[in-house]
């Protein structure tokens, strides 16, 4: 049986990106998906635009930016697909970039998979193979062997079954690490993630987050990558992770004290944050709870024990020390298996 | 048939429009049926709705009286015997009629039950609470601003939860119950009437349940409308009403001298002047 698909697409602000992504979409919907754009209240005059060029998508207006986070999960309550394609404005699909997600998840051990997505400016050679995540949410480059393994799926062009994950995010996230909560939920739910190279686009990055300030972008991303493995873990695998976690906090102030693309305010307010929302963690872990099926075990066999992408020879000492306390703490993490 | 949807449209056509077409993809039309009463709307409204939906039974009120009064009028010609009141700014996403009616009629003494509302960003609406009294509403309201503190409120399980009062925006209600105590007292415009209804419900021997396993989407619910002075002394009206209904003389004593210490200097803002004061005549002339 066919299965009907609903593709979101959030926008903020991103009158120019539009067309190129619709009209790119559109030719590979036929009578099998709809095109549903979550407008996040654009000044730009999105809204207007879309009602005009393309009646034929479906326009949720919200008054309010709702983050990306919360953009979506608006368009999720408003699909009427069983599978739910997550897109990003700022991008232009391939041939074939909708079947091919379409194929990925067709396994029933697999709800999320995710396309191959081409950034400008970076190289071919970081494509061969895909990457993991750390503890400390960083993404680890060049991980897995197989093409088609990857840790999580990245939120700019995803697909995932609606009537097993529900709403994908956590609407406090608001903007990054949402598709790593979403791919741990699956994991933790017994699910698998794919990763299928038959299903290509362009991105042209941050389109959206660059027209915003680093002081915000600093605090969501930090907190959030954190946030996910306080969420997730259990208490004896998050002290095991507290040195890491220590290491990293100083590092980010030190890199934001010289002026490095981070907010000095953004980072101390994102571990103020942990302190001060003790509770409302613990109700979220509360939840999550409730619909785990597997052990952490099965999750952290495929994350990284690294610390950075690094090849420089700092970078190689780093992840040596990393990998061996790792090992020392009982992290077995997927470079550990070998 | 065992179900009337009561849904009131009051310019609201693309809302409600959303609102009925997810209702029809979860429900059993064969033991349900959807009721639009439409508050007088001056948009396409009247002509849009009952030619997009022809299975919908369409009633058009030429005066809009409140969402009590509407809700009533609803009411007055439903054929289910029990009744779903629904606010136009929803979505279902997933079947809760059918359980949520179970459940109501598991438990003889069971009055109303109401699902869990969440907002269009997935987050948890908190949408029930403690009888209104001046205390209890201090509460609620030094958290209204924290959505922190409200998700804190969330159930973890899926057990149904007794309260002493839901939100308007959905509820199930017995028909014979709904009759007996009188339907929505229509003096209250647009606060207070589910509270209202909740107490006389429960003044009557029946209680109030939550259900927390039975979800769906309250778009609305989001933001709170600051600033418009009309609504806030509606807002304050069907207060004073509603404490006068239903609570101590004590307590109306100190609503009054909240509403004074609130409005009494407020008489020295230009802007606000009138607002203060038509409210302050309120809380002179309402016994």
């Amino acid at each position: 049986m066919k299965q009907f698909v609903s593709i979101i697409i959030v926008n903020f602000n991103g009158k120019h990106f539009l067309n190129d992504c619709i009209s790119s979409v559109m030719p590979q919907c036929a009578d099998r998906a709809e095109i549903i754009v979550v407008d996040n209240g654009s000044k730009d005059g999105s809204a207007d635009y879309l009602k005009q060029t393309f009646p034929s998508v479906r326009l949720i207006e919200s008054m309010e930016n709702l983050g990306f986070a919360g953009g979506n999960n608006l368009g999720v309550n408003h699909a009427n697909g069983n599978y739910i394609v997550l897109l990003n404005n700022d991008t232009k699909v391939n041939n074939g970039w909708l079947d091919g997600l379409v194929k990925a998840i067709s396994d029933d051990r697999i709800v999320c998979a995710s396309s191959l997505i081409k950034t400008e400016g970076i190289p071919d050679r970081y494509y061969e193979k895909n990457g993991s995540i750390n503890f400390l949410g960083h993404n680890i480059m060049r991980v897995f062997d197989e093409p088609t393994d990857i840790f999580f799926a990245g939120g700019a062009s995803l697909i995932f079954k609606k009537e097993i994950i529900g709403l994908p995010f956590d609407a406090d996230y608001f903007v990054y690490a949402e598709d790593v909560y979403l791919s741990l939920r699956s994991r933790f739910m017994g699910y698998q993630i794919r990763h299928t190279n038959e299903s290509t686009l362009e991105h042209f990055g941050s389109g959206t987050s660059k027209t915003q300030k680093t002081k915000y972008l600093s605090f969501y991303q930090e907190r959030n990558r954190i946030l996910n493995t306080f969420l997730f873990f259990s208490p004896s695998t998050i002290i095991k992770v507290l040195p890491l976690l220590c290491i990293n906090a100083v590092v980010k102030c030190c890199a934001s004290l010289i002026g490095m693309k981070y907010s000095i305010r953004g980072i101390v307010r994102a571990y103020g944050w942990f302190f001060v929302h003790r509770d409302l963690i613990k109700q979220k872990r509360a939840t999550l709870l409730l619909e785990r099926k597997v052990d952490e075990k099965e999750v952290i066999r495929y994350m990284s024990g690294k610390l950075t992408n690094g090849e420089s020879i700092i970078g190689k000492v780093i992840n040596t020390i990393s990998l061996a306390y790792c090992a020392l703490v009982g992290l077995k993490v997927i470079e550990l298996k070998r | 048939m065992k179900l009337s949807i009561i849904i009131v449209n009051f310019n609201g056509v693309n809302v409600t429009k959303n609102c009925i077409s997810s209702l029809y993809r979860f429900l059993d039309v064969q033991e349900s049926e959807v009721i639009v009463v439409d508050n007088n709307s001056s948009d396409a409204s009247r002509t849009e709705l009952p030619a997009l939906f022809p299975q919908i039974v369409f009633h058009q009120l030429h005066e809009n009286k409140g969402f009590g009064a509407a809700n009533n009028a609803g009411a007055k010609i439903a054929s289910g015997e029990i009744l779903f009141f629904l606010n136009n700014d929803t979505l279902l996403t997933s079947e809760i009629t059918e359980k949520l009616t179970r459940i109501l009629m598991s438990v003889e003494s069971y009055g109303i039950v109401a699902p869990r509302l969440m907002n269009g960003n997935g987050s948890f609406q908190l949408s029930f609470g403690k009888h209104p009294t001046i205390a209890n509403e201090m509460n609620s309201r030094k958290r209204s601003n924290d959505l922190a503190a409200q998700q804190l409120e969330a159930p973890l399980d899926n057990h149904p939860v007794q309260k002493e009062w839901v939100t308007g925006a959905a509820f199930l209600i017995r028909k014979m119950l709904f009759q007996q105590i009188g339907g929505f007292n229509e003096e209250y415009f647009m606060y207070f009437e589910d509270a209202d209804i909740c107490k006389r419900v429960r003044n009557v021997g029946y209680s109030v349940w939550y259900v927390p396993e039975a979800s769906l989407i309250h778009l609305g619910g989001m933001s709170y409308t600051k600033g418009n002075q009309q609504i806030e002394y509606e807002y304050r009206r069907s207060q004073l009403l509603f404490y006068s209904e239903h609570n101590t003389f004590f307590e109306q004593c100190l609503v009054r001298i909240f509403l004074w210490m609130k409005y009494v200097p407020q008489l020295f803002l230009q802007s606000r002047r009138s607002m203060a004061l038509k409210i302050l005549s309120l809380t002179i002339s309402r016994s």
